[in-house]
């Protein structure tokens, strides 16, 4: 699939921008203008929702294990110890 | 923006000599402590885990850095970001003892803001030509295969990728943890998440569950 360019669009400049929109790290006005070219153009709309969902499933999966239970009393306990 | 500690902290956190200057903590603050840190008690094992890749030195290193946090808590700004406060001392603590790992070969050869915008622009070029794959098909991978694909990072881009995606820290907050500019915690994101993506999505191809790139 090959991006054309849209009549409202800027395409390249919304990819740049896909990192720091999805990190949150953008300011509103920048927001503003990601979010309109995504409502126009399909293809950029399709690859900031694989992102998205990328983000979302490392957040999930990535990480999912819990200390062991005998960490936290271990750690008190040392932390008791040296005062 | 939350400052994360005061500027040069780590000159102490990181200097054994300095223990014997430090004040007990009172009761309060002790109490404190154990009340607001140890409920980043999961967070931060399970980053170590991922750092570490073994439970046994996830639990030392865990156990390092409470340990050190509780010893330096009166330096502890009240108001600041625990969290980020905490996952400092994890990142120093891991960095501190597994310094030959961590000091590969340069990988931030670049001004980090430079380098990131090259990358930035080139991944603009290939998603233009390239298109991507179906979302949908993320959903086949197994939690294991995710895991073992963090744990072959390199350990900065590793760290970068667990603080912002897992832990959900910001840029500014990252760079403070880490000890880098920002503009090297966008590129190492970027990267990392680059070497991640195509790491899975490789695997992906071979068992035959996702396509290679749409056609055009």
């Amino acid at each position: 699939m090959t991006l054309e360019p849209q009549p409202y669009g800027r395409c390249r400049e919304t990819i740049v921008k896909l990192q720091t929109f999805l990190d949150r790290e953008l300011s509103q006005d920048e927001v503003v203008t990601v979010r309109y070219h995504l409502e126009q153009c399909p293809p950029c709309e399709h690859l900031f929702r694989f992102e998205d969902h990328w983000r979302r499933l490392i957040k999930v999966r990535a990480c999912t294990e819990n200390a062991p239970a005998t960490l936290r009393e271990q750690i008190l306990a040392k932390m008791r110890a040296k005062t | 923006m939350l400052s994360v500690a005061p500027i040069g902290w780590y000159s102490w956190a990181s200097n054994p000599y300095r223990e014997a200057d430090l004040a007990t903590l009172t009761a309060t603050q002790q109490t404190v402590f154990e009340q607001e840190a140890m409920q980043h008690l999961d967070a931060l094992y399970r980053t170590a885990l991922r750092m570490t890749r073994n439970p046994q030195d996830a639990e030392d290193l865990v156990q390092e850095t409470y340990l050190r946090a509780y010893r330096f808590f009166d330096k502890f700004q009240p108001g600041t970001n625990l969290r980020a406060w905490l996952f400092k001392i994890l990142t120093n603590s891991y960095i501190n003892r597994y310094r030959k790992q961590v000091s590969e070969p340069r990988l931030d050869s670049l001004d980090g803001s430079e380098e990131f915008a090259l990358y930035n622009h080139m991944d603009a070029e290939a998603a233009m030509q390239g298109g991507t794959v179906e979302a949908e098909v993320l959903d086949h991978f197994a939690e294991e295969d995710i895991k073992a694909a963090i744990e072959a990072l390199p350990p900065q881009f590793r760290m970068a990728v667990l603080l912002a995606d897992v832990e959900g820290f910001s840029y500014n907050q990252i760079a403070e943890i880490t000890g880098v500019k920002k503009g090297t915690v966008m590129s190492r994101l970027f990267r990392g998440r680059r070497l991640l993506q195509r790491a899975l999505l490789e695997q992906a191809r071979a068992a035959g569950f996702a396509g290679g790139t749409r056609a055009s």
